[in-house]
């Protein structure tokens, strides 16, 4: 049983110094998810009877921040960052989220003038990414002059560069009548950070080892990975990437390919944002 | 005999801020008419509890009478305001520093002592409408109002009060104490020389040691004055009773420890290498107090003569001097030596867990470095005594050394591992495992306790604490833990828990703490058990395995730490709050308060400010439910007291220290709880 959670300010970008520890009367957990690829995957959570001044505290900083769920014999049993929070009161519901949240954002398009698939500039928000850390965004232009791709990046840009609570829901039925304060919370473990930033690599062409492809993968996307345990998989698969894939799906998919032996991979990130790669079956229980 | 008068008052402790009711001063209540008490006995015990549990609703008729409407209209407005308070308190911002907290006070007729019970809210008050109603037109009286209170349980004193800390077992130090010194050790040794040296006699004093003695040989003492305390094997903390305060001005001085030669090392850094306690500068220090130092000498600690006599000395050393009109004379000094606290039987009186006030004060020396002399770190679990289960079977710590363990437990080496010199364990010793015969992953030792598992039965969380050597890189070496029962050999029932692998080599984590059941605890035995089973005989062993994946480096071994994690467990951490300074961790001059509801329920640092005053700093995380023990039985708290290492103030992947030099004094406040009555207790 969770007896504690832990909220504590974004570990990397650091741009707070925020520390709250919320004890179980407080808050009923809906759900905590643990998943082959990503380990610490989803949970959420409702606070019971927050205050308004707390709930509104909540729903403009929480997003962003460090969470974790402890148990009764004091072990973490869940890790990741708030995603989203939404406030309802019966008759409205606000919702602050990080999911369309963009600070780094161009265009892919095909240029009318040269007939080639471009990108635009890339258009960037340093104090979004001072706060939430980097967020790609890619959007797909069709076919544009260069400068009104430019103009596009920066339009998404400007409309999504900051988490601000958006209004969901109004209802002035008969069942709007005055209720509690709710607020829910949707956190994601940090596996998903991954997928925050873009992947491409046309340096250098080729194949070489999952493991190689994968080590230098996080060290391009993975701004919340504070240590990493990847296992050697000498399986090969193409270096180039050029398709501004997600770094988290192509790690993903590498994973799915598995280990030598037709081992099956798993991957995520766990415990003090570690990533792991590693077969599913530890190698000494395995048969040659 | 007991008053006979009940009471019973509704107030926020302010002088005219009282609903009298059982006073006959305007407001009553009619016989029968609190209707009915609902206890659950076990309400607060149950694992679901939430706040509304330990909630109790009383449902009362209520009269108010009064000359007139007037008089009734304050009488009325000062009963709601009172319990509007008590809303504001629980549920305001800041509400439990804007508000006074509003509570009942209770004593029935003939019952000795008053209870007290802090109000949650009022969710409703009745009233008859004041017009038109006879009772209140002709007589000026409400006569049949109602009123719901939601209250916690009672207890035995006001509310935010404190009192005084309980009596202790002792454990090194003095009996029947108020407060102990807990430290990261669990070893047999006993200082038994104090020597005194005058540098202007040059000439040493008479064994000072279990004697009521003045700290300097002069007054006042001069620069070259020494105070050395000694002892067979190495030793980690001195502590004495402040019998007479000493009031030193500009008194400097160096602390060593003794080298072959023989000589005296360099000067110890303040914060890296020991602290003092209570404050800097102890020996000013007020008389009642303990002062205390905590020291980590390195491994070139040696036995020396001193004044003919070979011990492992430390000296304090007189560098300067300026006044010292009144000698700081000390008594019952000792080396504390236990990683735990023992609350006698009986100590808490009431009918549940009390509230708890557990304050642990940290010793003096680092500044903004992360050292040994910061704390960022405690892990802390409760066992009780049973019929069953003797506490004094239990040891949190068993230590790597051939020697210094307990009657019962036997440490058998394996593999690759031999005991190698190091005066930064007790006996002088650590397990070195040098993965030159194998490398796979194979026992390497393990320890064995005669007739134990039934004194260990329940959950367990463990801890190694260990180094590597210098170069080394995470992933290189695994350990595992494995359990087993009755035997150790290859048949015995046996778990085996998760592959570990330090993190640090040793110029960064030399005492690294590695969590041998992380995410998970250690059952024993490995079956649910029962009453009536018999362990009579069975023995549980603790096996090491480790292996060398790639790299040369050894592993050494300190030691095998315990912390009981059924009936209460918290890990303790410093929330780094700004990860450059570490202003969050403990150090000079604050303590922490894990407090499951005395004054407020929080875990938090407090400073020492310079005149005494405690000031409340910031708030640490728990990570665990709030601390609850059972009234009855003799309890020990175990502690594991860590620091972040050399490399920084905590990141993620930041394993934290556990040296043997960390120490903090506990003090235990309480209130009990009760059900229903409290009678005399």
């Amino acid at each position: 049983m969770i007896e504690s959670i832990v909220v504590k300010n974004n570990p990397v970008t650091l741009w707070e110094s925020f520390h709250c520890e919320l004890e179980r009367p407080q808050f009923s957990i809906s759900q905590m998810s643990l998943r082959d690829i990503g380990w610490y995957y989803e949970a959420r959570f409702k606070l019971i009877n927050p205050t308004k001044l707390d709930a509104l505290m909540w729903l403009n900083n929480g997003p962003g921040r460090d969470i974790s769920f402890y148990n009764d014999k004091a072990n973490m049993d869940w890790e990741g960052f708030i995603n989203a929070v939404t406030l309802s009161k019966g008759d409205a519901d606000a919702k602050n989220s990080l999911t369309n949240l963009s600070n780094e954002v161009w265009v892919r398009y095909s240029d009318l003038t040269t007939g080639l698939v471009s990108r635009s500039n890339v258009a960037s928000h340093v104090a979004s990414q001072a706060r939430y850390g980097q967020k790609d965004w890619v959007l797909n232009g069709g076919e544009l002059e260069a400068d009104e791709a430019d103009q596009l990046a920066q339009i998404w840009l400007d409309r999504n560069f900051w988490a601000t609570p958006q209004l969901q829901r109004i209802n002035i039925g008969e069942s709007a009548r005055k209720k509690e304060l709710e607020l829910e919370f949707y956190c994601l473990g940090y596996w998903h950070t991954l997928n925050w930033k873009v992947y491409n690599q046309t340096a250098v062409t080729g194949t070489t080892a999952a493991s190689t492809i994968v080590a230098a993968i996080i060290t391009e996307v993975g701004d919340y990975i504070a240590s990493t345990s990847i296992d050697t998989n000498d399986l090969l698969h193409t270096r180039e990437y050029d398709a501004d894939r997600r770094g988290g799906d192509i790690v993903e998919a590498i994973t799915r390919v598995g280990f030598a032996n037709n081992q099956p991979g798993v991957c995520g990130v766990r415990d003090g944002r570690e990533f792991f790669f590693e077969p599913a079956v530890p190698s000494g229980l395995v048969s040659d | 005999m007991a008053d006979e008068l009940r009471i019973l008052e509704i107030t926020d402790g302010q002088a005219g801020r009282v609903v009298h009711v059982a006073a006959n001063a305007g407001y009553a209540v009619p016989f029968g008419g609190m209707g009915l008490a609902e206890i659950i006995p076990h309400s607060h015990d149950q694992s679901a509890l939430s706040l509304e549990d330990i909630i109790t609703l009383e449902t009362w008729s209520i009269l108010i009478f009064d000359q007139n409407a007037d008089a009734i209209d304050q009488k009325v407005s000062l009963l709601a305001d009172l319990l509007r308070q008590s809303w504001l308190y629980w549920n305001a911002k800041n509400g439990q520093f804007l508000y006074r907290p509003v509570y009942l006070i209770e004593r029935a007729q003939c019952e000795t002592n008053s209870r007290y019970a802090l109000i949650r809210e009022a969710p409703q008050i009745t009233m008859p409408r004041p017009v038109y109603n006879m009772a209140f037109e002709v007589a000026q009286v409400i006569n049949d109002g109602g009123l719901q209170l939601s209250r916690y349980a009672w207890r035995e004193g006001l509310p935010e009060t404190m009192g005084t800390a309980i009596t202790l077992d002792e454990t090194d130090g003095p009996a029947d104490p108020l407060f102990v010194q807990v430290v990261n050790s669990q070893d047999e040794t006993e200082i038994d020389t104090i020597y005194r040296y005058d540098a202007s006699l040059t000439s040493y004093s008479a064994n000072l040691f279990g004697s009521d003695h003045d700290v300097w040989p002069t007054t006042p003492p001069a620069v070259g004055d020494q105070y050395l305390i000694g002892a067979e094997e190495p030793f980690w903390h001195y502590f004495a009773e402040i019998l007479t305060r000493g009031n030193p001005v500009g008194l400097t001085y160096d602390v060593k420890f003794s080298i072959a030669g023989p000589g005296w090392s360099a000067a110890m850094t303040i914060g890296e290498d020991f602290t003092e306690f209570p404050e800097s500068n102890p020996f000013g220090a007020a008389a009642g107090q303990e002062l205390g130092f905590n020291f980590l000498p390195d491994d070139t600690w040696a036995k020396v003569a001193v004044n003919a006599t070979t011990k492992y000395w430390i000296k304090i050393e007189i560098t300067a001097i300026t006044t010292y009109a009144t000698m700081t004379e000390v008594g019952n000094d000792y080396t504390p030596k236990t990683p735990e606290i023992r609350i006698p039987a009986n100590t808490f009186n009431g009918d549940i867990s009390p509230l708890l006030l557990l304050r642990l004060k940290h010793p003096y020396g680092t500044d903004d470095e992360s050292e040994y002399g910061a704390t960022s770190r405690i892990i802390v679990g409760l066992r009780q005594e049973t019929d069953l289960v003797d506490l004094d079977e239990i040891v949190s710590q068993l230590i790597c050394a051939s020697d210094n363990n307990p009657a019962g437990w036997a440490l058998t080496l394996d593999t690759d591992a031999a005991y190698i010199t190091d005066e930064r364990n007790p006996n002088a010793q650590k397990i070195e495992i040098d993965f030159a015969g194998e490398t796979t992953m194979v026992r390497r030792f393990y320890f064995e306790g005669s007739d134990k598992l039934l004194h260990y039965t329940g959950n367990w969380k463990v801890f190694l604490i260990c180094h590597t050597d210098y170069g080394y890189s995470e992933g290189e070496i695994n350990v595992q833990l494995v359990a087993k029962i009755n035997s150790d050999g290859d048949d015995a029932p046996a778990i085996p828990y998760p592959e570990q692998s330090p993190k640090w080599d040793d110029t960064t984590g030399l005492f690294e703490i590695i969590d041998l059941t992380k995410d998970t605890t250690m059952k024993l035995p490995f079956a649910d058990t029962n009453r009536g089973d018999d362990y009579d005989g069975a023995n549980v062993i603790f096996e090491i395995y480790a292996e060398q994946v790639t790299g040369s480096s050894s592993f050494y071994a300190w030691k095998l730490v315990f912390i009981p994690a059924d009936e209460w467990i918290a890990d303790l951490n410093d929330p780094i709050s700004n990860n450059t300074t570490g202003n969050s961790a403990l150090r000079g001059y604050t303590l922490l308060d894990i407090d499951n509801g005395l004054v407020a329920l929080r875990t938090i640092k407090q400073i020492i400010d310079d005149s005494g005053e405690i000031v409340p700093a910031e708030t640490w995380s728990r990570r665990s439910e709030p601390m609850k023990i059972d009234p009855a039985r003799e309890a020990r708290l175990y502690f594991l007291i860590a620091s972040y290492t050399g490399g920084g103030w905590g990141t993620a992947s930041d394993p934290t220290e556990a040296s043997p030099m960390a120490q903090v004094q506990a003090e235990i406040y309480h209130q009990d709880r009760f059900l229903y009555l409290r009678g005399d207790r």
